[in-house]
């Protein structure tokens, strides 16, 4: 059988324990109080015995009165024991017995020396009162039995000492024990309340502490899931910490910002990155939205405060692009986005939202949109280019027979003949055909350009006694150079072209006078100026720029400036492929031109053209004579045109030479296979089957010795992919005339223009 | 041990108590008062009445409770006794000596006249040694009582030699006629035989 032990029991067992200790803690302080109280009682004797009866006499003689001594020494003896034992075994049950027995023989004392007055009886009563402080019933007892027998004794035997009575019956003594009883029983009576209430107080501590126990133990429970909470809250509020930073980081890095509007308090706060997207200062934080809408941009206030108020009427999201001044003049290009809250009512209460550095993505934009634009614009200028190229092509062909026959035409007419002015008409017409046909072709930029190294100002500089008799008196012309202007490569005779296109389109645009300033310098292209003026590469150029006081161009006029057949000259007046030759000269020669100008404001161009540092070769001379220079050589002309191969035939043939004809490549590779050695093979470049080049590269084993010349309306860029010219071959464009083809064959033939002449390169 | 303490400490204490008490009921030394009143100028006999006289040590704590009882008892009999009360003043003392509370006390109680007793000589004509010591005489001159009127030393209460002195002041019968004396010796003990009464 096993105990167990019950919550009850518990509170039973530590009630007995409780009040056991409170017993022992009342007889520890009981027996320091009487301690106390003895030992000033004893001392109180002394005091009282040295004032009442100090001395005994004996006449003048005095001695210490025999109470002194009683006093000091009974007195002392009586006090001692109880009070070393108080110290000594506190709470002891002979100890409180002791002083018990102590205290009523101090009675006893006090009496005698009292000589019996029944006043000093009290001090018995008092005493016993006081030994109820104990609250053990035995220790009245004892004290009852020592007053008891003193009483008895010293009434018997020497009543004055008790009862200041020479003679007392012997009931008077059991009279005293009766009144000492009689306190007793009360005294008794009250200490057994005492006891119960004590024994109660002890089960209501019991209980308590039991509460407490259960208490502590809840609380420690609680305490310890407050701290477990707290551990989690704080990783959370550090976790948020984190988050908060990486959020701030993030929009930092990202440039987008948050905020919030209390709608209801109209205040807006920030986070760091719309405070530095913003421009707003710490002290800022808190201010109404109108506040915030001033650091807007002007223009954009009333669009934000529209598109804000139609979110929070609506509760549908806010969304507006804007621009913000910052207190630094800079602009910034702003997207901003926010959700309303609405109250369960519906009302708007605030807005979150954010915004979104986009400058960059909108510059960008618009870099790409003009780079769309220019490269739609390429687009169109390359077809047209491509259209008015093959049209160009066809027309040399046919005005290389026109001009090729007028010419032997006209050499066999005398000049007195009347049909001669006829054929001389033709042959200027053909000439003009020529020349509009150059114009097209130079504007697809498909024409043969024979670059130089040239000095811009010397070319402008030679140009000025023309362009003053071209741009008239009521203009003035300026020209002005940087001395250390670099060199460019490019075709002299072309660009003075460009030049004198431009003038004369600054003429136009001056009809009252006015200035034309042509000014050349050296300009250098960083990376940061490359992404401004897309489409030049990084490095140094020779700028030239022709500006003129006219009256300036629209926006619409600037878009179409360098498309062929565009002129806002009147009918007749222009033929509108000007500027788009010029376009198409600088651009096949590397450069780009820019143009600027706004109504009233005149006009600039910019033409652009990569510097180099090289020496300046001269330019060569054509021989131009009327005698065509012949020979004897053999020569095969592969032609896939027959008008052009019957006419070259026919001026080769009349100079002498023995003459083979091959309708294309395959045909003339037929011949060369065949074994036939010639001294020269004149040949298109492009044509069917087997191109021009083509033809070289499979004959050139057997062609060790045979001169060749290609000939063509232009090359076009597969030709130049090939590297027909690249290495620098012989070339005659077309068209010619027979003069031109006559002294070129015959420069090639006698080596004057080798293969190795590396100055006529196709540029495309 | 502690048992054995406090009954040895018990035993100390009732020996020390009983010889206090002892020593307190021991009385002084008396001696012999003539038996008629004697010629002296310091006192005159009063013929209508008894002549209390009483004689006191100035310094005396004992007679303290002598004082008392003789307030007590005159309450009874102050109109049948004429009561002179003598304080002992040495010669080689002023009076300042002798006019101490207990001369004040008895000084106040009514009906008693206190004097000086240079030397104690009237103490000695009429056989006082004991401060305390009283003797009684009738309006004829005849001793009727000398002793002490306490019951010990400095003991009031009931005792003999107050209700002997009522008994004579008043006419009726007196048990006792001589009391011993609790108090200082008025004068060094010479030729004064101590003498112990019951």
């Amino acid at each position: 059988m096993t105990h167990t032990t019950t919550p009850t029991t518990d509170v039973s067992l530590r009630a007995h324990e409780l009040f056991k200790e409170q017993q022992l803690n009342i007889t520890k302080h009981t027996d320091i109080v009487f301690a106390r109280l003895m030992i000033f009682q004893w001392l109180a004797g002394i005091a009282a015995a040295l004032m009442i009866s100090p001395h005994t006499w004996t006449g003048t003689e005095s001695h210490v009165h025999i109470h002194v001594w009683a006093a000091v020494l009974l007195g002392g003896l009586i006090t001692s024991v109880p009070v070393a034992m108080a110290f000594l075994y506190p709470g002891r049950v002979i100890t409180r017995h002791t002083i018990a027995i102590g205290q009523m023989l101090t009675s006893a004392l006090l009496i005698h020396l009292t000589g019996g007055r029944i006043e000093t009886h009290f001090h018995v009563f008092g005493s016993l009162a006081i030994l109820a402080f104990y609250r053990d019933w035995r220790v009245l007892v004892s004290a009852s039995a020592i007053v008891f027998v003193d009483h008895l004794a010293r009434g018997f035997l020497w009543p004055q000492s008790v009862y200041g009575v020479m003679s007392a019956p012997i009931w008077r003594s059991f009279e005293h024990a009766g009144w000492v009883v009689f306190e007793v029983v009360f005294l008794i009576i009250s200490i057994r309340k005492s006891l119960v209430e004590m024994l109660n107080v002890a089960e209501r501590q019991a209980r308590l502490e039991a509460l407490n126990e259960t208490i502590e133990k809840t609380v420690a429970e609680r305490t310890a899931e407050l701290r477990r909470e707290i551990a989690e809250r704080r990783e959370a509020e550090e976790q948020l910490k984190k988050s908060q930073s990486q959020l701030a980081q993030a929009q930092q890095i990202a440039h987008i910002g948050s905020w919030e509007w209390d709608i209801c308090a109209d205040k807006v706060c920030w986070s760091d990155e719309t405070a530095r997207l913003y421009g707003f200062a710490p002290e800022d934080a808190g201010m109404n939205m109108e506040a915030c809408l001033k650091r807007l941009h002007p223009d954009d206030i009333l669009k934000v405060r529209e598109a804000l108020q139609q979110a929070a009427q609506t509760g549908k999201p806010y969304e507006c692009d804007h621009r913000v001044m910052l207190p630094d003049t800079t602009e910034r290009v702003m997207q901003g986005r926010g959700e309303v809250t609405v109250d369960s009512n519906g009302i708007a209460t605030k807005i979150l939202g954010t915004a979104q550095d986009i400058t960059v993505t909108r510059r960008n934009e618009l870099a790409l949109r003009r780079s769309e634009e220019q490269l739609r614009q390429s687009q169109k200028m390359e077809a047209v280019g491509r259209l008015a190229g093959g049209v160009a092509h066809d027309f040399n062909n046919l005005l290389t027979v026109i001009t090729g026959y007028c010419a032997l035409l006209m050499r066999r007419l005398p000049h007195v003949d009347p049909i001669r002015p006829h054929a001389e008409q033709i042959q200027r017409a053909a000439e003009r055909a020529a020349s509009l046909t150059r114009q097209l072709l130079a504007f697809s930029r498909k024409q043969v350009l024979q670059p130089r190294t040239l000095d811009l100002a010397e070319i402008v500089h030679g140009m000025e006694k023309m362009l003053h008799r071209l741009i008239g008196e009521d203009i003035e012309l300026r020209t002005i150079s940087d001395p250390g202007a670099a060199k460019v490569q490019a075709d002299p005779g072309q660009i003075e072209q460009v030049i004198l296109n431009m003038a004369v389109n600054a003429r136009d645009a001056m009809p009252q006078g006015g200035k034309l300033t042509i000014r050349i310098s050296n300009v250098i292209f960083d990376q940061k100026t490359v992404i401004r003026n897309r489409g030049l590469d990084a490095g140094a150029y020779v700028m030239m720029a022709i500006s003129d006081s006219g009256v300036g161009m629209t926006p619409e006029v600037r878009a179409h400036l360098f498309e062929p057949f565009f002129t806002t000259k009147g009918v007749g007046k222009g033929t509108g492929l000007g500027l788009a030759t010029c376009y198409g000269i600088i651009s096949q020669s590397g450069g780009d031109v820019r143009v600027y100008s706004e109504p009233g404001s005149g006009t600039t161009f910019k033409i652009y053209l990569p510097a180099i540092q090289s020496n300046v070769l001269p330019a060569p001379m054509i021989d131009e004579t009327d005698a065509l220079p012949g020979g004897t050589e053999t020569i095969l002309i592969v032609e896939d045109d027959e008008a052009v191969r019957t006419l070259a035939s026919a001026v080769l043939g009349e100079c002498g030479y023995s003459i083979e004809l091959a309708r294309d490549g395959a045909e003339a590779l037929a011949v060369i296979e065949s074994g036939r050695r010639f001294d020269m093979i004149l040949t298109d470049v492009i044509m069917p089957k087997v191109s021009g080049r083509q033809l070289y590269d499979r004959a050139k084993e057997k062609l060790q010795t045979t001169k060749v010349l290609f000939m063509s309306g232009y090359t076009d860029d597969a030709l130049a992919n090939r590297g027909v010219l690249e290495q620098g071959f012989n070339f005659l464009e077309k068209p010619f005339s027979p003069t031109g083809l006559a002294n070129k064959v015959r420069k090639v033939l006698d080596g004057i223009e080798s293969d190795t002449s590396k100055d006529i390169a196709l540029t495309a | 041990m502690r048992i054995a303490i406090s009954t040895v400490w018990l035993l100390a204490v009732l020996a020390c108590g009983l010889f206090l008490i002892s020593l307190d009921n021991s009385a002084g030394p008396q001696a012999m008062a003539g038996m008629e009143f004697p010629k002296v100028q310091e006192v005159q006999l009063d013929s209508h009445r008894c002549t209390l006289l009483l004689f006191a040590h100035p310094k005396c704590p004992c007679t303290r409770a002598t004082i008392g009882e003789l307030n007590r008892l005159l309450t009874r009999c102050t109109t049948n006794v004429a009561v002179h009360v003598f304080f002992l003043r040495p010669s080689t003392e002023t009076e300042d000596w002798s006019q101490t509370d207990l001369w004040r006390s008895a000084g106040s109680i009514p009906g008693v006249q206190v004097h000086l007793d240079t030397d104690g000589a009237i103490a000695a004509t009429f056989g006082a040694s004991t401060s305390g010591d009283a003797v009684l005489y009738s309006s004829h001159g005849k001793l009727l009582f000398h002793g002490g009127i306490t019951a010990g030393r400095g003991h009031e209460g009931d005792n003999p030699g107050a209700s002997a002195i009522v008994a004579f002041a008043t006419g009726t019968t007196a048990t006792f006629n001589q009391t011993p004396a609790y108090g200082c010796q008025l004068q060094k003990q010479c030729n004064v035989a101590q003498e112990t009464t019951q």
